[in-house]
């Protein structure tokens, strides 16, 4: 897979992600889904706002304005009780096809 | 709050939201660059990447080509007054002519039972002479004989000059 590609649907699952253990604005986002995946993966904006755009209008996260550590005003996102669901829904279905996908690879 | 509302509340704030996500897009870029990245993409397109997330582009699009219908418009009076015009009489028409359509044909009659309704012309087929008027005596041979009619009336014309008690000279 080239670098900067990512799986079809996974963004947003990446995002809630990062987003479990406490609120981030979005480039903070971006490098963190970029160190976790040891460099190997990189959100470009214009699939990262889209995809916090379409979070915001779930209801699965919310934005609240804060301060950044470059002492910048900006939006962080949190996750809210309905994204923490979608989250564990979205890891399940992903384990499963997975686990399927695998399976395939491995006995044909 | 359902998905639905929020649509709703995105585009009643969408001003204040496109402004808040342009202020995120900026903050993104500044710090990219601090990071030494570079980034040469089109922040306003960015934006409405995002935006259109929102399913409120083509109400947006409707209202700029309105708009814009508009002032091409104002800037061809001539143009406009002959297609207002033209609009004018043929729906003028139009509505003129399905009037006159609908109270002919189209409006149900008047009455009770309207479908059972008819008219009666008698002929006579010896003499060929057809649209002969009813004589009370025929009148009541129908009443009494048909079994197709529950009830027969009769109408008919008739002229007068009023004289008001004068002779005509």
């Amino acid at each position: 897979m080239a670098k900067n590609e990512m799986l079809p649907g996974t963004l947003g699952m990446l995002i809630l992600r990062v987003l479990q253990p406490g609120a981030m604005h979005g480039y903070a986002i971006a490098q963190r889904i970029h160190q976790l995946s040891n460099d190997l993966l990189q959100v470009e904006e214009g699939s990262l706002y889209p995809a916090l755009q379409r979070m915001l209008l779930k209801g699965w996260v919310k934005a609240e304005w804060g301060v950044s550590e470059t002492n910048r005003k900006v939006r962080f996102y949190r996750l809210t009780p309905a994204g923490r669901k979608q989250l564990e829904t979205e890891m399940n279905d992903f384990d499963r096809v997975l686990a399927g996908i695998q399976a395939v690879l491995q006995k044909a | 709050m359902p998905e639905f509302f929020r649509r709703i509340y995105f585009l009643l704030n969408r001003r204040r939201l496109e402004r808040e996500l342009a202020h995120d897009i900026a903050v993104h870029r500044e710090m990219m660059s601090a990071d030494g990245r570079k980034d040469f993409g089109n922040p306003t397109l960015l934006r409405e990447q995002a935006t259109e997330v929102w399913g409120w582009g083509w109400l947006e699009r409707l209202v700029q080509d309105t708009r814009y219908g508009f002032r091409v418009l104002h800037k061809n009076p001539g143009f406009t007054l002959i297609a207002l015009l033209a609009l004018g009489l043929g729906i003028g028409a139009n509505t003129a002519l399905f009037s006159v359509v609908y109270g002919v044909l189209l409006k149900p009659l008047p009455y009770e039972k309207d479908n059972q309704l008819v008219v009666l012309h008698q002929a006579f087929q010896k003499t060929g002479q057809k649209n002969v008027g009813f004589s009370v005596k025929e009148l009541q041979d129908y009443r009494q004989q048909s079994r197709s009619l529950a009830e027969l009336e009769e109408y008919h014309q008739m002229s007068f000059i009023l004289l008001d008690g004068h002779e005509p000279s």
